[in-house]
């Protein structure tokens, strides 16, 4: 008895020594997960605007009520910020100020994932713009889109209720902007947030892609009153590009291009995407889309939606805007690269950003009734085959309509 | 003579004959002996096939792209209520991404109702026609104690001399080639609920009666194609698009119709039989721009005098 209860001190003398060990292991490695940089560069259309700054919020409620946020540092050279910030999601803007003018921008991508990575983002500032609201002119929103000073030829807007929190997709409405840039919403009284896109490549609505013009303006989101039509006037910018977007006379930034300490350069902007730094091995899926025949169907976009925590397929997922997707080759194959590990819902059609049509080749994955298939972080699935076909043939009723 | 243990010689054949039979029930692909109900769990069906007798599905059950479902008369089809979203709703479904032609006949229906011995609304899905590249037919078809008992989606398809009762809505449909015609719904919480307005369908000679509405139009935000300007048209939208007539649409405990939130588009109704022949009788039972300035018009002008006669399932179910 004694023996063991010698023993038993003994034991717990070296368990007291390694303590302090394991303490420190585990806090150098918490302290690796503590979180990612988020760098980058603010420009005006004159050039990157000194003293200005990056906000990041956890929620858009904080956004709204600018509260909980964490304020960038500056850089090293004008325009340039730096955001240490704990691993979650954040809604980044930024503020500036030139010639007397506040200048703002909210970034096309928020709300933005901040992991154990780095990442760079520019910042496209536009002017602040109040609205105007009168009474007894309907009510609602309207207002002018313009894009460097001219009404913007084109583009979609849409509405979403403040409480969507991702303004993404075709929200509460989404309208075409005409030649003239102007657009009119009738709205209940409410809260709203407006945002004008306009797409270079496919039609209707998507993800905004580099050289895309996005469009939201400082005074989101807009409280309507009853009987209250509110006037708003939207500056867009180019995401991605700052070649179109700089004035003549803009302060060139070229000269920063070859900074020893920055990867990323100031004037050959990429997208987003790849100036993220991934780490470990990327999360694929491949796969093939074929028709009823079995033939290859080329030029289809295969999406992969994140389920984000609707384990159970719905209807309305497909609606969701991602930029998990990929189009398919001649011999009908795809790759998709995804965030992450977890439960994705596939869909490969023609067209993207609107509601399925009559004769677009459309389906769903087959592999089983839930469409999704669960993939692990860094982990490569291939053969993930969906079948196509052209839906909603024709029946007679067009022609008994018009009889 | 020994007749109980075979020579081993026989035991492939055995094994082949097996396996045949196997493959050739219900599940993959062939017609089932209308015998003891059919269980299907959650799958995906990928061939062609035929059922009959009693069907039971508990989960959701999908008829693949390449795959049509074809349900002979006096076939049952109930689901089991498992709710594991926890939403109110059961998930049991059947969803079509190939086809169904789903033809009973006045005397041998096909239903598709609750499993449940006391059943409920909402006590599963609905039968989805989803993306579906093929002529869907459904006729003389009972749709029981689900959450829609149809809905058509981005699909073609005719409903017709079919039973929509004690569902949450009878029918949901949003961009569709739809025919609706001699149908009857009764006692839903919802009649006929559908999203868009840009056809072609037609919902004509259908008895709509005892729902708390009897039809509900709510657009979604992309209701219009190329996101037509609403309140610029300067006439009723469905023209040419959407023929609603000829139904008889009364009796429904709240309305017979009602335009939902962002409905800003005026809506030809004319040719319907609205329970009377006074005008009051019939506006206070439209909620349209007469309730709520913002809504479109209902123009149920001229309207039936009186219950038009050819209206309702055809046999008098």
């Amino acid at each position: 008895m004694a023996m063991r209860n010698t023993l038993s001190s003994y034991k717990l003398k070296i368990r007291l020594a390694i303590m302090p060990l394991l303490l420190v292991l585990l806090l150098s490695c918490w302290d690796t997960a503590l979180g990612g940089t988020v760098e980058g560069v603010i420009f005006s259309d004159h050039g990157p605007v000194a003293e200005s700054q990056v906000f990041a919020y956890p929620d858009y409620q904080s956004l709204v009520s600018k509260e909980a946020y964490v304020k960038s540092s500056p850089g090293e050279k004008d325009g340039q910020y730096k955001l240490e910030l704990p691993p979650g999601n954040y809604y980044l803007t930024a503020t500036g100020e030139l010639s007397g003018q506040r200048l703002f921008s909210y970034h096309g991508i928020n709300p933005i994932t901040v992991a154990d990575d780095y990442r760079w983002l520019p910042f496209f500032l536009s002017e602040e713009q109040e609205p105007v609201c009168i009474n007894g002119e309907g009510q609602g929103l309207s207002g002018l889109v313009s894009y460097q000073g001219a009404a913007l030829d084109h583009g979609v807007i849409s509405v979403y209720k403040s409480q969507d929190g991702k303004f993404r997709g075709m929200g509460l409405f989404t309208n075409t902007i005409g030649a003239d840039g102007r657009f009119r919403f009738n709205l209940e009284p409410g809260s709203y947030v407006v945002v004008a896109r306009q797409k270079k490549a496919e039609a209707g609505i998507g993800p905004v892609l580099q050289g895309d013009l996005f469009c939201y303006p400082a005074t989101n989101p807009v409280i309507i009153a009853d009987e209250q039509l509110c006037e708003l006037a939207i500056e867009c910018y180019p995401r991605d590009n700052l070649e179109a977007y700089l004035t003549e006379d803009a302060v060139n930034p070229q000269g920063r291009r070859h900074e020893s300490r920055r990867q990323a350069s100031l004037w050959n902007i990429q997208p987003e995407a790849a100036q993220t730094a991934i780490v470990g091995k990327p999360t694929t899926i491949t796969g093939r889309v074929t028709n009823l025949n079995g033939q290859p169907v080329a030029d289809l976009v295969v999406t992969a939606y994140p389920a984000m925590g609707i384990d159970i397929f719905q209807m309305h997922i497909l609606r969701l805007i991602t930029e998990n997707r990929a189009r398919t080759d001649q011999q009908g194959q795809y790759r998709i690269q995804l965030p992450g590990g977890g439960l994705y819902y596939l869909q490969a059609r023609q067209k993207i950003g609107e509601a399925p049509d009559r004769l677009e080749y459309y389906g769903l994955y087959e592999g089983n009734q839930n469409h999704a298939i669960r993939i692990n972080p860094g982990e490569n699935r291939s053969n993930i085959n969906i079948p196509v076909s052209r839906i909603m043939p024709f029946s007679d009723l067009k022609e008994r309509l018009t009889n | 003579m020994n007749a109980s243990i075979p020579h081993s010689g026989y035991r492939l054949p055995l094994l082949i004959m097996a396996i045949t039979t196997l493959l050739s029930s219900q599940a993959f692909g062939q017609q089932r002996p209308n015998k003891s109900p059919l269980y299907l769990k959650e799958q995906l069906i990928r061939h062609d096939t035929t059922w009959s007798g009693e069907i039971i599905i508990e989960g959701v059950v999908v008829i693949g792209r390449a795959a049509t479902l074809t349900i002979i008369p006096g076939t049952s089809i109930r689901f089991k209520r498992i709710d594991r979203d926890q939403d109110g709703t059961g998930d049991s479904e059947l969803r079509i991404l190939g086809g169904i032609i789903a033809e009973g006949t006045a005397d041998q229906p096909i239903t598709f109702a609750s499993a449940e011995t006391k059943p409920a609304r909402r006590d599963w899905s609905y039968l989805l026609i989803y993306t579906s590249a093929k002529i869907n037919r459904i006729n003389f078809c009972e749709f029981r104690h689900g959450f829609s008992g149809l809905q058509v989606q981005f699909s073609t398809a005719s409903v017709r001399n079919s039973l929509f009762t004690d569902n949450n809505e009878g029918i949901r449909f949003g961009r569709t080639d739809l025919a609706i015609e001699n149908n009857r719904f009764t006692n839903n919480k919802i009649g006929i609920r559908f999203t868009r307005m840009e056809g072609p369908v037609i919902i004509r000679n259908n008895e709509i009666t005892n729902n708390r509405t009897g039809i509900f139009l709510v657009p979604s935000g992309q209701n219009i194609r190329d996101f037509f300007e609403p309140d610029r048209s300067g006439r009723p939208w469905n023209t040419g698009r959407l023929d609603i007539s000829n139904n008889n649409i009364y009796d429904n405990f709240a309305y017979n119709l009602n335009l939902g939130e962002k409905q800003f588009w005026d809506l030809d109704m004319a040719g319907n039989y609205w329970g009377s022949d006074n005008r009051e009788v019939i506006g206070a039972r439209i909620f349209a721009r007469n309730r709520d300035k913002s809504l479109g018009k209902v123009i149920y002008k001229p309207f039936a005098a009186k219950r038009i006669s050819g209206a309702g399932i055809k046999g008098n179910r």
